[in-house]
């Protein structure tokens, strides 16, 4: 039984101007490179609006579908990640789409600051991931999470984004589209999967390590990853 | 019985929920509901008739998602017909004796519209045309629009209610809970389209209960001239044992919807979790009241898709300075489609504090009206302020308001027949505030009286096209006090008359007075006080005028519209007049080279754009701008560039870097005349269709530039047939794709192919976080850039060959 959609909000905590530089791809930040980074954050924290909606819904896990009753996801990885979970919680989560228009008048005219904001953007939509899977946490203990899983990751087709979409009813709880080519609008927005319950053994890589790209400019440097 | 003369003396009960009830009766997850119509119609009419039992005046017909999105042709038809039929069989079937109206329901397309979607505005249109055309076709009361989440979309629905049918239609918009829509618009931004374009009620709906909605509510009985609706859910919704609850009860929730219909509200219902037993307990409660009166609240007020800017007391600045006259660079610009210019242009100014923009795009040489069409849609992607669009061109006129989001200022309309003809009616179907100048065919009357007399044929005439006094303004038009020693006080006491006794808003393009004098700027601000003393509500300016902020700011603290002069000592604080920045850029260039550079080359390493325009502009003084581009900002790029490339600077520090050689080109660029500035090859620079993410492409247009290469950036989501009709056009050797999704790849294919066959010249170079070399070489490309240094090289390796 799917439980009904609801939506969750709390404050995020402050932005983590390291982790926002690592999406802007730099590594050593100067003097000036950390007071654009600072400004930025500083101006596009006021235009954030932060929303999150989800649902529980049942699950039948086979050897490479996923069935959530509301659609069958076909991928081995999926079916692998939530091995055991007889539940889950769908979510989607976005930053607004105020941010996009800061992104894209700075996109215009400096783009050192429009990348601070696309960096911003990213650095805030995990906050809020992270801060509502902590919370989901609290509420499903003692039975653990699986980390959160998301269409296009592994062998999950982008496509899974439709029915999710649907599920969620995205657009009317949080303003969040699908377009004809799966983008996602706002564009700093995150849908997700997270698995109920099962053996934490069970549990798949989680973030950079899940991923196969090893020269990517982003990836987290190992003591990052705790 | 006509459901507005009803609503004069009732209040209007909607009705509530439909989707859990379906769902309670076994629509599945995933199911279209609207189907339910012609497979389940007992279902519905038993539903719709418990909610006439309940009293509702007003029922939804079940087509919340009925449109070409989800259903084809026939079945669209089918699923209205059968909807409609559907409701008229329960009002016939119900024991209610009250007036009973059906009401064709249009909720959202789930898309959301260019330029942060990829729904058309004029294709969402026709979509909700050709559900309007259905609704009355099968004899709907009244088109019903709710749960609206975004301002454009709400637009685009109304504008089709209005131009296929002749019926009442209400609008209902679903507001979050810090009070405003999802894509941002408050509640008084709403008001202010909505009732510019002709809406018979508007209100609120869905999303939140009816306590979380009373601010909103409260927003719209203070702004709105029109009856206002609520139809909030019965709370929110929580998961109890397996069954979905919501958490406000009937009693309550009547409670609640009663005490604001006590504030003015005039129809009411309810929405997602509420029942026939929510409306009749509601029912209970304001069946047989007479709502409170609705007045005409005479505010001239425009909007864009956030904000409201209303015209009053405290007086507008719009800034002028959007506007090719007199202006070379500007018309450079215009000619060579930089729209990144104009854009600049709008934003600097806003960063100076105007609240209007004008927009006057006009040039003999260009297509003006989809010149004015673009940049107004691209000032609306960036920048929240409404616009003031302006100009002589009727056609262009229309193009620009009917796609405008929000209401806009129309820049003008004067006392000619044949001019109020053009633009009056544009007003009506689009909504906007009209300035109108008092002249007429007889030229402009030498007298106040004469102005005024023109003003008062103007109000006249408006009133015959349904346009009241309140979205006019008047501009009593400033004339050059040199050539004419009244011309300022005839001006001024025209405007205090319209201000005072016709009580209708006024705006003035001030700069005109002070014509063929020395320091005009003193001349302007003794004017614009004057001004401002007899009541103007509103003046075309410009923003970098330090004595024209001065006069608006001490204005502003003397006559009790600016809290603790707060505005005032802001505004000087950060205040700096032009003498001491002459003097900082001599600081700076008389700080001696150092070692490694000169101070230019360093200001460029170091990113300081602020630095590099001005020790440009001295350098100007004695050097050549060709010279300061081969000794100075040329070598400093290539440093900059070749650390980023050895991984010594990263992307933040290149483009800080390249951001300040372009404050240096910019100098460069208007002290130069257009002829002599030398360029590199063409290179057509597009992200594919499908995709909006062009942050990747921005950079590299910007360090294309920044090596002397002529860009032309055709921006983001643009088709094959595009890219390849303009490098044909320009015979561009070269074209830069780019695209970050896996979905869109096959885009970027399909215009390589294109290119091939139609400009088979070009060499593509294409980038973006999904490809690499070898995806890159599998789709035709002719060369792949990992970043955007990567395209210069390869660009600057392709000019070689050519």
């Amino acid at each position: 039984m799917m439980t009904p959609i609801q939506r969750w909000s709390a404050p995020l905590p402050p932005v983590d101007l390291r982790e926002m530089l690592r999406y802007a791809a730099c590594r050593a930040p100067d003097e000036a490179v950390t007071a654009l980074a600072k400004e930025s954050a500083a101006e596009g924290e006021k235009v954030l609006r932060p929303a999150l909606c989800w649902r529980e819904v049942p699950l039948r896990v086979e050897e490479d579908t996923v069935d959530m009753g509301f659609a069958v996801f076909p991928s081995k990885k999926l079916a692998a990640a939530l091995a055991g979970c007889e539940r889950a919680v769908v979510f989607a989560a976005t930053v607004g789409l105020d941010l996009d228009r800061l992104i894209a008048r700075y996109g215009r005219l400096s783009p050192a600051r429009g990348l601070m904001m696309q960096a911003l953007g990213a650095e805030r939509i995990e906050a809020l991931c992270d801060a509502f899977c902590a919370w989901l946490a609290e509420e499903y203990a003692p039975l653990a999470l699986r980390p959160r899983f998301s269409p296009g990751y592994g062998d999950l087709p982008l496509d899974g984004q439709r029915a999710l979409f649907t599920a969620l009813d995205c657009h009317k709880e949080i303003g969040l589209y699908l377009n004809e080519s799966l983008l996602m609008s706002p564009t700093k927005s995150v849908t997700a999967i997270v698995g109920i319950g099962g053996a934490e053994s069970d549990c798949a890589p989680k973030g950079c390590t899940a991923c196969d790209n090893a020269a990517c400019e982003m990836r987290r440097v190992e003591h990052n990853e705790q | 019985m006509n459901i507005l003369s009803y609503m004069r003396d009732h209040v209007l009960l909607l009705d509530g929920g439909m989707g859990s009830l379906l769902q309670a009766r076994g629509l599945q997850p995933g199911e279209h509901p609207e189907r339910w119509n012609i497979t389940h119609p007992d279902v519905i009419v038993a539903v719709q008739q418990a909610y006439f039992d309940a009293g509702t005046n007003v029922v939804n017909t079940n087509t919340f998602g009925a449109n070409a999105l989800k259903f084809d042709e026939t079945e669209l038809e089918a699923i209205i017909a059968a909807a409609i039929a559907n409701a008229r069989a329960a009002a016939e079937k119900s024991r209610g004796t009250q007036p009973k109206f059906v009401a064709l329901d249009i909720g959202p397309t789930g898309r959301l519209l260019k330029p942060y979607g990829d729904l058309d505005f004029e294709e969402a249109v026709a979509i909700f045309a050709q559900v309007v055309r259905l609704g009355v076709k099968y004899g709907a009361d009244l088109v019903f629009i709710e749960t609206m989440n975004d301002s454009y979309e709400t637009k685009a629905a109304l504008l089709a209610a209005k131009e296929n049918s002749t019926l009442p239609v209400f609008v209902s918009n679903a507001y979050g809970a810090d009070g405003k829509l999802m894509t941002g618009a408050s509640p008084e931004a709403m008001c202010a389209m909505l009732e510019g374009m002709g809406a018979d009620a508007i209100g609120a709906n869905c999303s939140l209960g009816p306590k979380q909605l009373r601010g909103v509510v409260e927003e719209l009985l203070a702004c709105a001239s029109v009856p206002v609706m609520l139809k909030p859910n019965a709370g929110l919704p929580r998961s109890v044992d397996g069954k979905t609850v919501y958490d406000v009860a009937p009693e309550e929730f009547a409670a609640e919807v009663a005490a604001l219909v006590d504030k003015g509200v005039a129809v009411c219902g309810g929405c997602c979790g509420t029942t026939p037993d929510y409306i009749a307990a509601l029912a209970a409660k304001v069946r047989g009241r007479k709502p409170l009166p609705v007045t005409d609240k005479g505010r001239t007020v425009v909007s864009s898709y956030t904000r409201a800017v209303t015209f009053g007391a405290d007086p507008v600045l719009i800034g002028e300075r959007i506007n090719p006259t007199g202006k070379k660079r500007f018309k450079e610009a215009l000619r060579a489609d930089d729209m990144d210019y104009i854009l600049t242009e709008g934003l600097r100014q806003q960063e100076q504090g105007v609240q209007v923009l004008d927009v006057n795009v006009g040039l003999p040489e260009i297509d003006e009206k989809a010149m004015l069409v673009r940049a107004c849609g691209e000032l609306q992607a960036v920048c929240d302020l409404p616009l003031q669009i302006d100009t002589a061109d009727p056609a262009a006129m229309e193009a620009a308001l009917r796609r405008y989001n929000g209401k806009a200022l129309v820049n003008s309309v004067n006392g000619k027949a044949e001019s109020m003809a053009a633009i009056f009616p544009l007003v009506k179907r689009y909504g906007g505030v009209v300035v109108a100048l008092t002249l007429d065919e007889g030229g402009i009357p030498a007298t106040a009286e004469g102005r005024v007399a023109i003003a008062e044929k103007i109000l006249q005439t408006a009133e015959t096209y349904g346009i009241s006094k309140k979205d006019i303004i008047f501009d009593t038009l400033a004339m050059t006090v040199s050539a004419e020693p009244q011309a300022a006080k005839v001006t001024l006491a025209a405007l205090e008359h319209i201000e005072r006794v016709l009580d209708v808003r006024t705006s003035l393009g001030v700069s005109n007075v002070s014509f063929g004098l020395p320091a005009r700027e003193a001349v302007n601000a003794a004017f614009f006080a004057a001004a401002l003393e007899r009541g103007l509500s509103a003046a075309i300016m410009n923003p970098y005028s330090g004595d024209m902020m001065k006069t608006y700011h001490a204005h502003r603290a003397l006559h009790g519209l600016d809290e603790n002069c707060a505005g005032y000592i802001n505004f000087m604080a950060h205040f700096q007049p032009e003498e001491s920045k002459k003097e900082t850029v001599s600081a700076v260039s008389a700080a001696p080279a150092e070692e490694g550079g000169s101070a230019l080359q360093k200001a460029i390493m170091r990113g300081l754009a602020e630095q590099a325009a001005q020790l440009t502009a001295t350098l100007l003084g004695d050097t050549d701008g060709l010279a300061i581009v081969q000794q100075h900002i040329i070598p400093a790029l290539d440093a900059v560039g070749r650390g980023f490339e050895e991984k010594r600077v990263y992307l933040p520090q290149l483009l800080m870097s390249a951001e300040a050689a372009s404050a240096a080109f910019e100098k460069i660029k208007a002290a130069m005349t257009v002829d002599a500035a030398p360029q590199r090859s063409r290179i057509v620079l597009a992200t594919v269709q499908g995709d909006i993410h062009d942050i990747g492409k921005n950079i590299l247009k910007l360090l294309l530039e920044n090596y002397g290469f002529a860009v032309t950036d055709l921006g983001r989501d643009v088709s094959p047939q595009l890219i390849c009709d303009t490098v044909v056009q320009l015979r561009a050797p070269m074209v830069g794709l780019s695209a970050l999704m896996t979905t869109t790849v096959p885009a970027m294919e399909q215009t390589i192919a294109a290119l091939r066959e139609k400009a088979p010249w070009a060499r593509v170079m294409v980038g973006g976080a999904v490809l690499t070399r070898d995806y890159a070489a599998s789709i035709g490309a002719d060369g792949y850039g990992h970043d955007a240094m990567a395209g210069v090289r390869l660009a600057e390796e392709w000019e070689k060959a050519l």
